[in-house]
Formats: C-alpha cells, sequence, structure tokens
C-alpha cells in the first residue's frame, strides 16, 4: 500500500519598498511543498536574506493540494497582478495577515481535520 | 497519519477575504485620504461618451456665445416678508413634510432658496418653498436670533441667457420640474445605507435611522453579507453574500420604527440571512425575494398568538424543502413569480408582482401533501389559502 505523501502549506510574510509610492509595503506568500527547507531557501536566494515561514501546516498531499486550491479561490481577486496580468500566490496588502491565518485555521477546522498546524 | 472521518455541514469561511473587504471598503476609516480633488473626479466623468454628446448638442444650442458669471444669477440676503409663492409653479405647502424636517432641522443643511426677482422688487421663490415655511415656523416661534435673512439665489425676471427663449416666470416653472424632477439624482438604497452607517461608525451619529442601519450592517457582517449597489449584480456578476436588495433588509428590519420593536424585527432578519449564511454559502448574491419570504416567517413566528420557534429542526426541515420543490432561493423566487402570474390569469387579473405571495406560497408547500408533506410547526400567514391550488 502506498503511504500517503506528507506535504507542508505556508504563508510566508514579506516587506518590500514599493519603488511608486517609496512606501513599505507587507503582502503575505502562500504555497504548498514537500520540502519546507528546499522551498525556504529558494525564496532566499531570491531575495538575498534569511527567510522563515510565519506559519506552517502540515497534512496529507491531497489535503493539502485542496486546502491551497481553496486559497486560492477565495482569495483570488485580491492575488497580486504582476507583469502581463500574471497571478502570482501573493496576496495583496489590502488583506491582512491575521485573517489570512484565521481563514485556514477555520478552513483546517472545519473542513480539514487531517492538517495540523506545526508552525 | 490517520485521517479522521466527519460528517461537514460548513458554511462559508467567516474569514473570506471578499465579504470581509467589501464590508471594510463600506467605512474606509483607513484611507489617509477620503478626499479626491474635483478637479480629478469630474475629469473622470469629463471623458464620457455621453458627457462629450451633450456638451456639443449644448455648443451647439449656444450658437456660439458663452455663459458669463452674471447668467447664473447672484446669491443675495432677502426678508422672508420679501417673499412670495408662485401658486401657478409650486405644489401645494407641506405641513407634515415641513414637521418631518423641522424636527431633524440643522441650519446648516438648508439649500438656498431659488427664485426670480420681480420688477416689483418682490421674489417669487420657485424652488425651496418648503425650506421657505421652515424659515417662517422657526422666525415666528423664536428660534431665529436677530434680525434674519433668507439665502436666497436669484436673477431678474428680464435677464436673457444665451441658448434659450426662456424669461422670468418660465424660467421658474422650468426650473421646478428640472430641479425636483429629471434634474436631481435621487439617492438609491445602498448608498442611503452607507450614509447612514457612516454617520455612526465615522460621525458618532446618534440619530435612530443611523443607529439601526449600522446594526443592519452588523446583521449582515456576523451572516457573511455584504451590501452593494443593484448595479453591481447585473448579469451574472452577483457574489456570494452580496445583498443588493437593501429595502428588503430594511423592511425586514422593521427600520423607522421605534428601537424596541426594531430590535425585534431585527432578530426577524437575522434568522433569515443566518439561515441563507448556512444552507447556501455560496449562493452568487442573497436573492431578496427570500429576504422577504423567511424575514415574514420570522415575523409571523414571533408574533403568533401562540409564538412558534423556527429552531434547528425547522430549519433543516425549510433546507430540505428548498431542495426537494425548488432548488434554492432564487429558484423559490422565480418559482412565485410563476405561480403569482398563473393566478392572475387564471382570476382575469392584471399581472402585476406582488412579494406578498411569497410567505404565503413557502407555508403552502410545505404542508402540501403532494408536494412536501412537512410535519412540523410552521406560523400561519395570510392569504394562505388565496393561492390555494398555484
Amino acid at each position: 500500500m502506498n503511504m500517503p505523501k506528507v506535504y507542508y502549506f505556508y504563508l510566508w510574510r514579506h516587506r518590500f519598498v514599493d519603488d511608486a509610492t517609496d512606501q513599505i509595503v507587507a503582502r503575505t506568500c502562500f504555497g504548498i511543498t514537500s520540502n519546507p527547507d528546499n522551498r525556504i531557501h529558494g525564496y532566499e536566494g531570491h531575495v538575498g536574506h534569511v527567510v522563515k515561514f510565519a506559519k506552517l501546516w502540515t497534512g496529507h498531499e491531497r489535503l493539502i493540494r485542496e486546502l491551497e486550491t481553496r486559497i486560492k479561490t477565495d482569495f483570488f481577486p485580491y492575488t497580486v497582478v504582476g507583469t502581463g496580468g500574471f497571478r502570482y500566490e501573493w496576496i495583496t496588502e489590502e488583506v491582512n495577515f491575521d485573517s489570512i491565518v484565521k481563514w485556514v485555521d477555520w478552513e483546517v477546522e472545519n473542513t480539514f481535520v487531517g492538517i495540523k498546524e506545526i508552525k | 497519519m490517520a485521517t479522521q472521518t466527519r460528517t461537514i455541514n460548513r458554511g462559508a469561511n467567516p474569514f473570506a477575504p471578499m465579504v470581509i473587504q467589501q464590508n471594510v471598503n463600506l467605512t474606509p476609516t483607513n484611507q489617509a485620504n477620503i478626499y479626491e480633488p474635483l478637479i480629478v473626479r469630474g475629469a473622470r466623468a469629463h471623458s464620457n461618451a455621453h458627457v462629450q454628446e451633450a456638451l456639443k448638442r449644448l455648443r451647439i444650442r449656444l450658437g456660439g456665445e458663452k455663459y458669463t458669471h452674471k447668467h447664473f444669477g447672484e446669491l443675495i440676503w432677502v426678508k422672508i416678508s420679501d417673499l412670495d409663492i408662485n401658486i401657478e409653479i409650486q405644489r401645494d405647502e407641506d405641513a407634515e413634510h415641513q414637521a418631518n424636517i423641522l424636527e431633524k432641522f440643522d441650519p446648516r443643511i438648508a439649500m438656498p432658496v431659488m427664485a426670480t426677482k420681480l420688477k416689483n422688487g418682490r421674489y417669487s421663490v420657485w424652488e425651496g418653498q418648503q425650506t421657505s415655511c421652515l424659515y417662517y415656523h422657526l422666525y415666528h416661534a423664536g428660534l431665529i436670533d436677530g434680525d434674519f435673512l433668507v439665502q436666497v439665489k436669484a436673477f431678474d425676471e428680464d435677464m436673457i441667457v444665451p441658448g434659450t427663449d426662456l424669461q422670468g416666470e418660465a424660467v421658474g416653472n422650468y426650473g421646478f420640474r428640472q430641479i425636483n424632477g429629471g434634474g436631481r439624482k435621487g439617492i438609491d438604497a445602498y448608498h442611503l445605507h452607507r450614509s447612514r452607517v457612516q454617520g455612526v461608525r465615522l460621525y458618532d451619529s446618534d440619530f435612530d435611522e443611523d443607529v439601526q442601519s449600522e446594526l443592519i450592517q452588523q446583521t449582515l457582517e456576523k451572516n457573511n453579507m455584504f451590501p452593494d449597489k443593484a448595479s453591481n449584480a447585473r448579469g451574472q456578476s452577483a457574489l456570494p453574500g452580496m445583498v443588493t436588495y437593501i429595502h428588503g433588509l430594511n423592511t425586514i428590519a422593521g427600520h423607522g420604527t421605534d428601537m424596541k420593536l426594531f430590535n425585534k424585527s431585527l432578530a426577524d432578519l437575522n434568522w433569515a440571512l443566518a439561515w441563507h449564511d448556512k444552507y447556501y454559502p455560496a449562493e452568487k448574491g442573497v436573492d431578496g425575494g427570500f429576504i422577504l419570504a423567511f424575514g415574514r416567517l420570522a415575523h409571523a413566528a414571533r408574533t403568533a398568538k401562540v409564538p412558534v420557534k423556527l429552531d434547528a429542526t425547522v430549519e433543516a426541515d425549510l433546507y430540505k424543502l428548498f431542495q426537494t420543490q425548488y432548488g434554492s432561493p432564487k429558484s423559490f423566487h422565480k418559482d412565485c413569480k410563476q405561480r403569482l402570474q398563473d393566478f392572475q390569469d387564471d382570476n382575469d387579473l392584471v399581472r402585476s408582482w406582488s412579494d406578498s405571495c411569497l410567505t404565503p406560497l413557502l407555508v403552502m408547500d410545505y404542508y402540501n401533501p403532494s408536494k412536501f408533506a412537512g410535519k412540523l410547526n410552521l406560523p400561519q400567514v395570510p392569504d394562505m389559502n388565496k393561492y390555494s391550488g398555484y
């Protein structure tokens, strides 16, 4: 029997200076991975500093992927649109971090009982 | 890792950003600047094709002439005794309307009176009759201190302006229906609701009408819903939680009644919205007919001689009724429209929509042995027998 693969769902907060307004903007990135350390290394390589996930949940791949689908659906209008209209797995600064965490907690509590918060 | 199993009976995630953000946007307390310069706002509308077309037509009508500052008349101060009402132009004085305004009177929001300056030196008021009468009441009740003069915007009766032959009282006659008719954009239910909510949330208003709207807004938010303009729900663009039938919310919640009664009626609205949130959280838009039907059902249950309890068992049974008979709140509303139309056709009545059929049809369907054959206790509602057979 194949053992279900363990996956992770993470939230990462990142601050940057917006060139247009010179203001510091804080956005939340979400994603899934089977290896959080590798994913962190990837982000560190892009931004050039140490990265720590703000929140981390784990569960079977199927559940984690479904959770990711849900967050993409519910937050679609608030995802960052980049060059050429490409949408990224980043939630705009309009939505504060706490409400995103509450959204995930509620999904875990009410639907994804097999997912556990580990950070 | 073992996966637990359980039955999920979830509504909408209350932390989903769509509803939260829509409600946050309603009261933009976090915006640093709530002011947009007119030159920015005006410029946006200026590029509208219809605005440009209207300007083109007006330019033709002006025939190369231009308005001057003088053409707009002047703002002056006039004694009450120098004002006349042209009874050929104006409506009757409306004492009840004046009484309503007097109760909430604030001199800062009183508009200048529009008048034609007659050759005999008097002023013919063609817009602002009720306001002028208010000044009379205030003055004679001794509520205005000192020598009071009325703010009047006036023009000489022989003034001619480019692009029209109208002159003197003919201008007033035209202005009366322009200002009270198509020339003034009436406030829609959404913006009225928003203004009342802002009254409490931004400006600490304690007017009952504002407090009640804010409580209705809280009820929406509690049930993962948000108010929106009807235009935003056109076509397929309604979103889960979107309520555009603000008038229905106010009707069910008893907006405008005294606070004691309002608080009871608000519970009716809350019950209706909570049911929708529990069973149809993903429905695109909250149907207005549904709000009326369930709100009135809750009202009937609460006010019955022996009050009927609409508990979780009844709620679940009503959901089964919807599942088996209609499919969704929107379909229920459509179904009622069709059945009312059939009833009117068969009884040689003029076809016209009346939402009073909604709750009777709902209760009839619940008990109808050939439809749902419900066994639980629902309240009696008016007209239950009227639509029998439809």
